[in-house]
């Protein structure tokens, strides 16, 4: 837990020496982001007698499983809006409507972020739309939850992809959660390897917390898997392993940016007057291709080639 | 304390590691090979509903893990109007089976099961619970090892037991912790369910492997649901799955592959049977050395009890107050209920332990 913790914050953050992060071994970042909810569930009095819900707002697309977590979490007590993330016609990042969604949403929303690598459309906010993202949040009393499932592998570095959780931090956030996931930065998938973290006002509140997540994971699953933790702890407390690590997330990384441009390249040879630069400003595991869900079924049934409908 | 590694796990890790598997996701029931052959573990290798393909079965994290995802489908498909789906499960019970299925969604009932005057079985009032119960209620029952009283029914009583929730047509929930490390022979210690399966229940049945492959810290489960034909046992499937994505999304794999590799490998198979036979042979060489201790001693109680419970604990019939003195005086620490670990006990304690509690019950 403090191996993950120095991993996101930075050894030096002074959250860390004021102990006011609670941490918790998850199963995966699936894990991690239900561990959350159930939290958020908990804390805001959640349950079917008192009606109220919380109201957590994704991206428009985001990951699939998020809007199910997010409704067992909070054993359904939830309402699930979107805010603009995608924008179909000119295939780009919709910033403006995103900051309009978050200026509209109620206070004490939840927003689900992601942190790095947008799954699935591959769009980051640049260093000064999460500013603007961040203020608008601090502004309308807005609660971030942070999905990181991708520190290290989108650009290679593990400080530059959690610079948007340090805008948020020095923006006056006293307050927020991120779960994080081990299975693509440390190749772990199959041994459900996560944390969640939950940034508190005080060390007191983070104790609290602590304990309150002991009571939803033992009901759960009594104690965490110890095979994957056990690997990333060796591989975190060691100089060199880690540094060995830094060096593969780089590599990794780097293959799939040149991936990146060589499709890029390979699509503007064929068609020059077509626009296919976002294959490039996309970053990550995934690509939102532009493609219709015509070109999708004909890449299927005449190439084989599989990708799902959204393109 | 420091749980003993089995030397077969020792092997089986080894050859895994040979085997340089990759770290891809398992899918979200699990390992379709541990899933197999955990059943078979239960089941029985020539188990009708298993040949018949009709046992829809995922993996879970251990035994807490099968008992939540079934908890969930429960609440989900139990709903009375708006009343919350129910559970019916043992006065005692694990301490944390409360918690799990309230957090599931769903309310928990007890039914009576321990009697502190004679040390055993309420077997009356357990019957009396299970005919009372609404038709149809959901009967948690512990397939052998009853945590934490150590008092299972008898063959003879299994049967009665049956016929009682057949004729309320109620749903039957084994929870199996210590399949072969309650008797020492893994098909004894699943006679009780199998003897439910041959007459016609459709049983789920929870399975941890942390006991007896001492497999603790990996977290590797099954949880079973035997259905009326293999068109309903994938829809019980499907549903499964869509509690379990919400929850961890698949499982971890490495006590799945551990426990795969053990069960069908007949090498390692045969060592696990000899190595599980000795943890629990060790076990009720300890009751007998404790009874034998206290009747030494003179003691004008009855302690029969502490050889005819079985598995890890012994409702020993101490009092609160007998386990505080005990406590303060001799550093003995048994839970409020009376109940000690036998796995705590060794041949060089068990003189000290029986002396103890000679002091404080005369």
């Amino acid at each position: 837990k403090r191996l993950t913790r120095q991993l996101l914050f930075g050894k030096e953050c002074e959250l860390l020496k004021e102990g006011r992060v609670a941490t918790a071994q998850a199963l995966g970042g699936t894990g991690a982001l239900r561990l959350g909810f159930e939290l958020l569930r908990i804390g805001s009095n959640l349950s079917n007698e008192s009606e109220t819900k919380l109201v957590v707002y994704c991206s428009e697309p985001t990951w699939p499983n998020h809007q199910k977590v997010a409704h067992d979490g909070t054993r359904g007590n939830v309402e699930i809006r979107t805010y603009r993330y995608y924008d179909k016609e000119k295939k780009c990042f919709d910033f403006e409507g995103m900051l309009e969604d978050l200026n509209a949403a109620p206070k004490n929303s939840i927003i689900l972020l992601h942190l790095c690598a947008h799954n699935p459309t591959g769009y980051d906010p640049s260093t000064e739309e999460w500013r603007k993202i961040a203020n608008s949040m601090k502004a309308n009393q807005l609660f971030p939850f942070f999905d990181n499932a991708y520190q290290g592998f989108c650009s290679g570095s593990l400080e530059t992809d959690s610079f948007p959780l340090h805008i948020f931090l020095n923006s006056g956030f006293d307050e927020m959660m991120i779960s994080c996931s081990y299975s693509k930065s440390l190749g772990l998938y199959n041994e459900r390897c996560g944390a969640l973290h939950v940034v508190t006002k005080s060390m007191s509140e983070a104790e609290a917390a602590t304990s309150t997540l002991k009571s939803i994971i033992r009901p759960m699953y009594s104690n965490p898997p110890s095979n994957g933790a056990s690997i990333a702890v060796a591989l975190l407390s060691d100089k060199e392993l880690k540094r060995q690590w830094e060096k593969e997330l780089v590599q990794m990384s780097e293959r799939i940016k040149s991936m990146r441009i060589m499709l890029q390249d390979s699509l503007e040879k064929h068609d020059p007057k077509g626009s296919w630069k976002h294959i490039t400003a996309q970053a990550g595991m995934f690509s939102y291709t532009g493609l219709r869900k015509e070109h999708v079924a004909l890449l299927r049934s005449k190439f084989h080639i599989y990708m799902t409908d959204s393109g | 304390g420091k749980p003993h590694i089995l030397e077969v796990v020792r092997k089986a890790e080894k050859k895994i590691l040979e085997k340089n598997l990759n770290h891809e996701y398992a899918g979200i029931s699990g390992l379709p090979d541990f899933i197999k052959n955990s059943l078979e573990f239960v089941y029985g290798n020539d188990s009708k509903p298993l040949k018949s393909h009709r046992i829809a079965g995922v993996q879970t994290l251990s035994g807490t893990g099968a008992c939540r995802v079934l908890g969930e489908l429960l609440a989900n498909f139990g709903k009375i109007g708006n009343n919350k789906a129910q559970i019916f499960v043992p006065n005692p019970t694990w301490g944390n089976h409360i918690p799990i299925f309230n957090n599931a969604g769903m309310e928990v009932k007890k039914y009576c099961y321990y009697d502190p005057i004679t040390c055993g079985l309420d077997f009356e009032g357990m019957i009396r619970d299970i005919d009372s119960a609404p038709n149809g209620s959901t009967f948690l029952l512990h397939a052998c090892a009853h945590n934490p009283t150590g008092v299972d029914p008898n063959f003879e009583q299994w049967k009665i037991i049956s016929n009682a929730i057949k004729a309320k047509n109620h749903i039957t929930f084994f929870d199996c912790a210590y399949q072969g490390f309650a008797s020492g022979d893994s098909e004894k210690d699943a006679a009780a369910i199998r003897h439910f399966v041959d007459e016609g229940h459709q049983v789920a049945v929870g399975q941890s492997f942390a006991k007896n492959f001492g497999l603790y810290g990996e977290r590797i489960g099954a949880l079973s649901v035997v259905c009326s034909d293999p068109e309903e046992a994938g829809k019980v499937e499907s549903q499964l799955k869509l509690v379990i994505r919400p929850m961890y999304s698949n499982p971890p794999v490495h006590g799945a592959r551990l426990v795969n590799e053990i069960l069908m490998d007949p090498a390692l198979r045969e060592e696990w049977v000899l190595e599980c036979r000795e943890m629990a042979e060790r076990i009720k060489a300890m009751r007998q050395a404790l009874r034998s201790c206290l009747e030494g001693l003179g003691s004008k109680k009855s302690w029969a009890h502490i050889t005819s419970q079985i598995g890890m604990f012994c409702y020993t019939g101490l009092t609160q107050d007998q386990v505080l003195k005990i406590r303060s005086e001799r550093h003995i620490y048994f839970t409020n209920d009376g109940r000690i670990s036998m796995a705590g006990l060794t041949s060089s304690n068990v003189e000290y332990v029986g002396e103890s509690i000679f002091q404080v019950t005369g």
